[in-house]
């Protein structure tokens, strides 16, 4: 009897919050304007893609959200452009600007979304979450969360195994001439550390920074990863430059090259790149029975170090 | 360059129905730009939404909140920056002078910069308090700051000469600008990209309110250039004649100095680093009609509105739905158009 009661309380509260959810209670935003490559890989995940009428340059995957109407570069999205797609939401990263573009297109009485800063390893299933509900389509979003369960599961069985972190260092570019490299607090960081590794770099500096070559020389990471063609792993550039040839990285050859929207993105399909960069930086490691890497990893343009 | 009689219109009337036919490009050009754009809006309804006023509300927001602002800036930034342009290259007497030898754009971009990568830090409290305001303020103190450190290193008493100026600007653009790469080198990569798109130049996001103190200023600056034009020209002839003939030169030096950092930083804070225009203008506009200050200035300010407003249509409207950065298009549409004009210029020379 208890049990019934309480059974009826909670979906009788669940009928109520569901009647005061005020946007889109019935089927959610139709014309939608994403400002954000995550975002839109998200929509895409949840199959909701025909509800897109706009996407910003970072989104990039599936290559499909780049023959949609373009608004301009994350941080600096045209008013008039976006107005001119009549879109009925704007859902945008927490750097979707700039403000005062922001603020002209509220006042013209557009709604929009935009997400806090959260765009994280961890913020992953809140964010597919959230889009879900501003779709409307929160069983969708619930399956796609649990989709990814599988992958955290998978790192977690993964780290289980390791027991000695490798020293990881993330190069962005060479085209300076001067590396640039992943220090701390940024997303190449935090995957780095997800995976099971140590940022060299993290120690000594904030954000991405050029490189000096005999700090680089003294650094001596095990590993390096840089952006490129998926799972490459010839000797590029990077074993060339004076940086990094005399590294332990150069001489085992342990040169990773990883799609950058993959592994970077902090979309549906960062948790299974996390834990496909595990298994590089621990090749010990063994996977979970029956888990196999299943989101595909997109066409990368020709990157040139 | 500088000399009369070497001007593709010579005779005093074509000059006068040149000035007639700018304003006319002017009116027909801001027409042009407040119908096209991402939103479309015919020219009837544009009729209806400026003078009857009720029309329906998205299109109504359109004009009146991102068009119109954008235009009226356009057109004050442009002639401001013409007039500025050509100020300093009578002042310098040299063809080739822009508004950035006086550290008008380092000190605007120090200001700016500064306020974007020490606005979460050394600078919180002036970021929080003015908001979206904090960059286009940093960037016009940024401005003054520099130029009249320039000014306070090149006049000494009553002697304010072209050299010491020219070598005192050299001096301390290049110290600023490594004070920029050393704030550079800290930034975060937001900062870091902030500080690229604003250094690129934008007219985009403003709206009447935040304006409207720089616009006032600007013009005022330009009303105070159109009463230097007989002295200008007096001082063309040289420094000593033109005091021979009455004018204070030293005075006449530190109006110029004065208006053009005022104007120029009050139109660098809000659109950041629009390049080209204070150079290229009043250059195309002096092989036109020569440079008799009394035709040049008025014709520098109607060309610089025109040519930005042009290139602000085209940053618009060339890859909708995004926007191209606005010194691309000046740079794009001023330079070839120059080249034509001299190559014609040197060619009448031969004849």
């Amino acid at each position: 009897m208890k049990a019934q009661i309480t059974t009826l309380l909670t979906s009788s509260l669940l009928l109520l919050t569901s009647l005061l959810q005020p946007t889109y209670a019935d089927q959610g935003a139709k014309n939608i304007v994403v400002s954000g490559g995550s975002i839109t890989e998200i929509i895409y995940a949840l199959g909701e893609e025909n509800r897109i009428v706009g996407v910003d340059s970072t989104s990039v995957f599936p290559v499909a959200a780049t023959d949609k109407p373009q608004i301009g570069y994350v941080r600096k999205i045209n008013v008039e452009g976006i107005l001119s797609l009549n879109p009925d939401l704007l859902l945008g990263e927490a750097d979707t600007g700039p403000d005062k573009v922001l603020k002209q297109l509220q006042d013209t009485g557009l709604p929009t979304y935009i997400f806090s800063d959260n765009d994280d390893l961890a913020g992953v299933e809140e964010k597919i979450t959230t889009i879900a509900e501003l779709l409307a389509v929160k069983d969708k979003g619930q399956a796609l969360v649990e989709y990814i369960q599988a992958d955290r599961k998978a790192l977690t069985h993964v780290l289980k195994q390791v027991n000695n972190k490798p020293k990881v260092l993330f190069v962005l570019s060479l085209r300076s001439g001067q590396p640039i490299v992943a220090g701390a607090g940024n997303s190449a960081d935090e995957v780095i550390n997800a995976a099971g590794g140590v940022n060299v770099a993290a120690q000594h500096f904030d954000g991405w920074k050029p490189l000096a070559t005999e700090a680089a020389i003294s650094m001596d990471p095990d590993v390096i990863i840089s952006m490129g063609r998926h799972g490459e792993q010839k000797a590029t550039d990077l074993s060339q430059v004076p940086h990094f040839k005399f590294s332990n990285a150069v001489k085992n050859n342990r040169v990773i090259l990883i799609d950058g929207t993959y592994l970077l993105g902090m979309g549906p399909r960062t948790p299974q790149a996390v834990v496909e960069l595990a298994t590089l930086l621990h090749p010990n490691a063994t996977l979970p029975k029956g888990y196999r890497f299943r989101a595909a990893q997109s066409v990368p343009k020709n990157e040139s170090l | 360059m500088l000399a009369l009689e070497q001007s593709l219109i010579p005779a005093e009337v074509a000059r006068k129905w040149m000035l007639l036919g700018l304003i006319i490009g002017c009116i027909v050009v801001s027409f042009i730009g407040l119908t096209s754009g991402g939103v479309s809006i015919s020219y009837s309804r544009l009729m209806d939404i400026l003078f009857a006023g009720q029309s329906s509300n998205l299109e109504h927001a359109v004009i009146w909140q991102i068009r119109l602002p954008r235009l009226v800036l356009a057109i004050v930034v442009g002639a401001g920056l013409g007039a500025c342009g050509a100020a300093m290259q009578a002042i310098f007497r040299n063809p080739l002078a822009d508004p950035g030898l006086i550290g008008i754009s380092s000190g605007a971009a120090l200001g700016a910069i500064s306020t974007i990568v020490l606005g979460s830090t050394l600078l919180s409290g002036f970021a929080d308090y003015y908001g979206i305001y904090a960059v286009p303020i940093g960037a016009f103190l940024g401005c003054l700051g520099v130029c009249s450190l320039i000014y306070r290193l090149s006049s000494q008493g009553n002697r304010f000469t072209i050299v010491s100026l020219l070598l005192a600007g050299i001096a301390v653009n290049a110290i600023v600008g490594a004070v920029i790469g050393i704030l550079t080198l800290i930034s975060s990569d937001q900062q870091l990209r902030d500080l690229t798109f604003w250094s690129m130049g934008s007219l985009a996001g403003n709206s009447f309110t935040t304006i409207i103190p720089s616009l006032c200023l600007m013009l005022a600056c330009c009303f105070g250039f159109s009463r230097l034009a007989q002295p200008l020209n007096l001082y063309l002839l040289g420094e000593q004649q033109a005091r021979h003939l009455g004018v204070d030169v030293v005075r006449l030096k530190k109006k110029v100095f004065a208006y053009t950092a005022l104007c120029t930083g009050a139109a660098v804070a809000l659109t950041g680093i629009i390049g080209f225009v204070g150079f290229i203008v009043p250059h195309i506009v002096r092989l036109l009609i020569g440079p008799d200050h009394r035709y040049l200035l008025p014709a520098s300010m109607l060309g610089g509105a025109i040519l930005l407003c042009l290139a602000d249509l085209l940053a618009r409207t060339l890859i909708l739905p995004s926007e191209l950065p606005i010194g691309l298009i000046t740079s794009a549409l001023g330079g070839p158009f120059f080249l034509i004009m001299l190559v014609k210029t040197y060619r009448i020379k031969e004849l």
